[in-house]
Parts: C-alpha cells; structure tokens; sequence
C-alpha cells in the first residue's frame, strides 16, 4: 500500500512556512526534533525517539569463525529490515528502494567508517572471533529513518557489553553475565548522520526533515560525523543539483549538530551507568 | 518460596503488569504490553486497502506479521504468526468489513520469557485502541512445570524456562453480562468461558495439563482486569473535558 | 463488571467487547414501546444478546429508545450523512476519486456540484482538498460522495478547501471539535480569527490570516486531546504568549 501523496494545501502551506522562516511544528531551520533515549534492562537495547519517529536497536553476539584471509577480525552486521510496523508502505519480504538507501547509509556510516574496532573481536586467531550483531527495528516513520537508526545503532553499540572471556592454551571459556563482568565493546569514534532537506531550489535547507517534509522536499543529503569533526560518510542520492559551498555549509551545521548529539548520547549512557 | 526472579514470592504470582495504548503516530491502534522484563509492542492498520489477491468478498482479511527481536524471522516466528492469527480470526467481526484488510504487527521488545502471552495480550490492547470490532477480549498466560521440584510456575522467565519439563500457554476470552441489579449477581458466576488457544511442549501428565489450565484460568482474570482498567483510564483522559 | 444504574449519568459505564447487555435493562426506559435502536459499537450475536463489539462509553438516549458505544479511533469507516474532507486522487469523465482515509477511495460524481450541468461543472485537480458530504456508504461497496446539500440543492459550505493546512487527529477528537461548545476552539477563537473546517474522518482544515497562526491552531487542537479543562486553557495560554 503506497503512502497517500499530500494534498495541494498542504505542499503550498509548508513551503510559503518554509519561505517565511517557519515550520509546521514550531522548528528553526536548523533544529533536531527532541530526541529520547531509553535503554532496557540488558545490555544493548535502546529505543531512540526523535519527534514522533521510533527506532528500537538490539546488539547481540556469538562466537563464530573467521574468514581464512582475514583470522583475526571480528564481525559487523546489520539488520535494517524496514518493518511495516512503520509505515503501511513498507511490505515485508519486499524491499522497497527507501529500504536499500537506508540500509547503505547505516553500513556505510558504521561498518566502513571502522567506529568499532574489529581487530579487537578476535579470541583465537583463525579460529574464534565474536561476531556483533545489530538489529534495528523502525517502529514508527514520522521522517528521518536514517538519523534515528543511527543514534539507535551506535548508542547500542556503546551500552552493550559482550560476556568475557578466558583463553588457556587452545581452551576457551566464555564467563556467564554472573561469573564475570561482561566487557564494553571497543569502539573509535561515535559516528552521527545529520540529515537535510532542501526546498525552493535549494535556496531553503533544513535538518531532521518529518515525514511531510520528506514528501514535499526536492533532494536532501545525509552528512556522517564525529566529534573530532572528521568526515565519515556523505550521500546525496539524487535531487538538485547543489553548490559546493552548500555542501560546506552543510557540513559546518552539521558539526554543531554532532556535538550535541553526542552529549546528549553520553549523558544518556552516564544516566544509565549509575542506575546499575 | 522465592522465584529465580528475585521478585516474586509465590509460584503463583505474575510479573507485574504494565501497557500503554495509541503510542505510534502512523498506525491505526498501536500497544504495549510488558509482563515485567518482557515486554511486546503490537500495531494495527485497518480496516484498510488490501492486495487483489488477499482479498476476500464477504470479510476483512487478517494479516499478522511476527518480528523477532534478534535476527530474521523464523520457523518460531512464523508458527506464532498463525497462532495469532487463528486464535483472532473467530474473534474479529470481520464480516463487518467486507474486502477490507487489517495488518497487525508484532514486535518483541524486551525478552525474558512467557513472549507469546505476552504477545497476545498486546495484540488485544491494540485492537481496542484501533476500534477494531470484536466479539470478545482475550486474556494469555503462560506456565511451566519446573523439571526438579514438578512445582507449576506462572508466567515464567527465560531462566525459569530453562529448567521447564513441560510449558503451556492458554488465552481465555471474557464474555460477560452487565448486570441491571446486584440481585442477579449468581448470573455473574455463569458466565461462560472459552479458551481460544492452548499450546503445551514437554512431557507431561492429564492431570498436571488440567492444573495449568486451572492456574492459568485463574490467572487470566488479572490479566482481563487489568486490560478493563487500562481501557477506562484512557478513556476518561480522553472524556475528561467534556464531563467536567 | 459494571452494572447499568438508573439513576444520572454521573459515572462513566465503560464497556468492552464481550460485554453483554441485560435485556431488561434495555427496555427500562420505553416499556411501552418495544423498540430497540442500536447504533455504532454495539451488535445483536448469535444467541440473541446484545453485546458491545468496541471499547467505550455506553450512551443511551430515550428518545427512540437508542444505545450505542463512543468510541475512540483513528481509521475511518465511512458513514452516509457525514461532513468528510477528502483529496482528489484521480479523475474520470464521470467521477472523482477521493481519499477520505477508509479503506477505500470514494467516488465523487462530478455533476454533484451545486449548479452543475454537463455544459459547465467545477474542474478539480489532483491533491484539491475537498470538504464533501456522504451520500451512500455501504460495507460492500465503495462510498459515494457530494458536495451540496441534497434537499437544497445548494452547497452549503460544501466544496473545495482553498489554502489553508490539514492536519489528521483521532475520530474522537474531530467529534469533539463538531461540540459548538468545544473548549480548545473557544480558547482560541478569543485570541486569532480563523476559519476551519472539520471532517468526521478526523481532517481538519485550518486557514488564518498567517502561516504562524495557523500552526499555532493546529498545534493546539492536537494538543487538547487529552488535556482537562484547566491544562487546555494553559496550553493555549502559553501557545499564544509564546508567539
């Protein structure tokens, strides 16, 4: 079932708002809708609300064996399977082209940018590595998939602990959460997506765009950050054309966007670590 | 006798409840429902547009999506699917909808045992929320009987689960009359009970599977309780301005 | 279990599916007259009883002798007689197709304007916002719609919804919002001027003078869902102080 187009009325009423420095839900141009985070009572789960679009990620983790080419690396994966929990668009078993460009994002945002250290996965060379597994689970689409998925996926990956392990010789022991301290991931850096939309030939841009905007928007672009206001990924699938100053312009909110996320994801966490 | 939980003092006793009603914004009815460290949110969309091919000419089709928490949908998945589904399906007046379709999605949460209870009861909650019409409510619950002390355990956890012989979930529906006077109170204790669905794994005796079922009965009627209250105290936030 | 008391409506009588309605007390107040009317959320089943087949608030009127549920949701089923706001989705030499959020797109003949004739009908386009009224809905077949009165042939008020914004809130609330002494509109009405148009599909049009304006109106109307009275006169209060 497709997604109703928006009516006349409201296209021309969101983009005279946008025209007069407004937006329907009371933002600046340049704001984040309120961001909530809420972590479970086991380790890497974490449901991540901005506005009123809801993601769910759950970490989890195995012992599995390596690739021969690569003994000593660990695994990464992803799970973004857009579930129809979300929208009535989204079908199951069927991929819609949304689902692949949210999937790419995330991969790319997370998994090249090397935020976690999978050297650090290896138990015995060639033999044992953890393979890290993160599902992510859209709740509900109100816009933005792809910033929500990746604050979900990453404050997961920083809330989980992974059980410990001995090594003696050729033997493994893997502790119970009860004999031992489970042990945090080793992660580099805390890549963040900021999202824009762009209107009016581009001359208006905005951050966290909603689910109307998304639909009147003629092109956006997904900026990956880190606090160290390194570059980790840049997508622009299509839509208008845009200026290369535009594209620094971006990037510099971006890096204002970044830090406050990431604040926000480790007071998060601090909140969380003293509850346990 | 205390429970591997920690929390609960008594075999008999259910984890606290706690549900939530209309909390996604895109689908038509949507609810939480969580047995303490467990928990399930469930969303329904109809009575909507539905595929040619689904579509049936004299009733609303009814169509139940299982999402694990970790990893693809599997064979599990699938069967809880169909058992939704088939336990709904008498449920939903669907003949009041005629080629129309109701999707309903499950989505684990949070997992410590007793899921598919878990699920059902959410899955109730948000058909109420969506005014989807129906004959009845639901109620489910899942025991165990525990594989060294043969105690039967309520609403077990996933480490309790673990030392199961035998687990057995039931869902109850809950036909009852409003009765015009308090006199009539005896017609209360006649109201008829039927257990819509019943799923037991493990080896295990008549007689242990007639307790369960007792148990469980009984235990429902919390659950059935606390579902009727849930609905009231939405619905008086929601008629708050005008009685007042 | 809740019992019907005949003393005043002072306590809500919540019900659930399942709940079955004593016989007797259907008939209490018309003895006479043994007639039953049952509206939306209630139906007759297979052993003769009256059950309630939604959650809500049992409302009975003695006129007619009527019983029905209110009920809260957000899928609308079409029912004839009532005000909807639709978007044209399509067009045909003899119909417009509308979404009016059921399961189904209406149809909207295009004579069915006031004043129309072969020679000269209004001409509508795709994403138009219409404000129209039920003219048959039936379970099994798609609904039809008009845009005029049809005893009068005159519009009414019917027709299309120019400028202005849309937003979608809960069948409940639009009822609510129908109820001239509607609390958040009243609020509102003392500080802006505004124009709106409300659907039972749970559409309402706002137009003000000011895009500001009118966010601020559909800001507040979302909001007084389900606040009491005194939380939605702070609600307005700060919503226009803030502006």
């Amino acid at each position: 079932m497709r997604d109703a187009d928006p009516s006349t009325n409201e296209r021309e009423f969101l983009l005279a708002a946008l025209k007069d420095g407004a937006r329907i839900d009371g933002r600046k141009f340049y704001d984040f809708r309120t961001l909530r985070l809420t972590f479970g009572a086991e380790y890497g789960a974490v449901e991540v609300q901005l506005g009123n679009t809801r993601v769910l990620a759950k970490v989890s983790c195995e012992v599995i064996r390596p690739y021969t080419d690569k003994p000593t690396e660990g695994f990464l994966m992803f799970n973004t399977e857009l579930s129809p929990m979300a929208s009535a668009a989204f079908e199951v078993g069927r991929q819609t082209d949304e689902e692949v460009l949210v999937s790419r994002l995330i991969e790319k945002a997370m998994r090249r940018s090397r935020a976690l250290d999978t050297e650090g996965l290896c138990i015995v060379a060639g033999e044992k590595v953890w393979s890290i597994r993160v599902d992510i689970h859209f709740l509900d689409h109100d816009g933005n998939l792809v910033d929500a998925a990746c604050i979900a996926a990453i404050t997961a990956l920083l809330h989980f602990r992974r059980p410990d392990v001995t090594v003696v010789g050729e033997d493994v022991t893997i502790h119970t959460l009860e004999q031992r301290n489970p042990v945090p991931l080793s992660i580099h850096h805390i890549p963040i997506c900021t999202t824009f939309a762009f209107f009016n030939n581009g001359e208006r841009m905005i951050v966290d765009p909603t689910f109307l905007e998304e639909q009147v928007k003629e092109g956006d672009m997904t900026v990956t950050l880190n606090v160290h206001k390194e570059v980790c990924a840049l997508s622009k699938a299509g839509g208008i054309p845009m200026e290369i100053d535009q594209i620094l312009q971006c990037t510099k909110i971006a890096v204002v966007k970044v830090a406050e996320i990431t604040a926000q994801i480790q007071a998060a966490l601090e909140a969380d670590a003293k509850k346990r | 006798m205390s429970r591997l939980d920690r929390t609960r003092t008594s075999a008999h006793q259910l984890r606290p409840f706690f549900s939530s009603q209309n909390l996604l914004n895109r689908a038509d009815g949507s609810a939480q429902f969580d047995f303490g460290e467990s928990s399930v949110m469930c969303s329904v969309i109809g009575p909507a547009e539905v595929k040619l091919r689904d579509e049936k000419l004299d009733k609303a089709t009814l169509e139940v999506v299982v999402r694990p928490l970790v990893g693809l949908p599997g064979i599990k998945d699938k069967a809880r699917e169909q058992a939704i589904r088939e336990t709904l399906e008498p449920l939903v007046l669907s003949g009041l909808h005629p080629r129309t379709g109701i999707q309903i999605v499950v989505q684990t949460m949070k997992d410590d045992g007793s899921i598919l209870a878990t699920a059902f009861n959410a899955t109730i909650l948000a058909l109420l929320d969506a005014g989807i019409p129906l004959k009845s409510i639901l109620g489910a619950v899942t025991c165990i009987v525990d594989s060294e002390t043969n105690q039967i355990l309520l609403d077990p956890t996933t480490q309790e689960l673990a030392n199961a012989k035998s687990t057995h979930t039931f869902v109850f529906d809950n036909k009852s009359s409003i009765t015009s006077s308090p006199e009539n109170k005896d017609q209360e204790e006649a109201v008829e009970v039927a257990t819509l669905y019943s799923d037991s794994t493990g080896l295990f005796s008549e007689e242990e599977y007639f307790e369960c079922a007792q148990i469980c009965y009984k235990a429902v009627q919390a659950v059935h309780g606390f579902i009727r209250t849930a609905v009231q105290k939405k619905l008086e936030k929601e008629q708050q301005q005008i009685h007042s | 279990m809740a019992s019907i008391t005949t003393e005043e409506e002072s306590k809500l009588l919540i019900v659930l599916p399942g709940d079955q309605l004593p016989e007797s007390g259907l008939m209490e107040d018309s003895s006479a007259a043994h007639r039953l009317t049952l509206g939306p959320g209630l139906a007759p089943m297979d052993d003769d009883s009256i059950t309630a087949v939604k959650a809500g608030i049992l409302k009975h009127n003695a006129v007619g002798n009527r019983w029905w549920v209110e009920s809260n949701q957000r899928r609308y089923v079409a029912a004839q007689g009532e005000s909807i706001i639709g978007v044209v989705t399509g067009k045909s030499a003899e119909h417009y197709k509308v979404d009016i959020g059921a399961s189904q797109p209406a149809l909207l003949g295009v004579l069915a304007f006031e004043g129309a004739t072969k020679r000269n009908k209004p001409n509508h386009n795709i994403g138009d916002l219409l404000y129209c009224r039920v003219s048959m809905a039936n379970k099994d077949m798609e609904a039809e719609l008009e845009c005029m009165n049809p005893t009068t042939g005159k519009a009414d008020g019917y027709g299309e919804l120019k400028g202005g914004f849309v937003i979608k809130i809960s069948l409940g609330l639009a009822r609510r919002l129908l109820d001239p002494k509607n609390l958040v509109l009243r609020l509102l009405g003392q500080h802006i001027p505004f124009e709106m148009a409300v659907g039972t599909n749970g559409k309402v049009w706002v137009n003000s003078a000011s895009a500001q304006h009118t966010i601020l109106i559909c800001n507040a109307i979302r909001n007084s869902e389900y606040l009491n009275s005194a939380e939605c006169g702070a609600m307005v209060k700060s919503l226009v102080e803030k502006m």
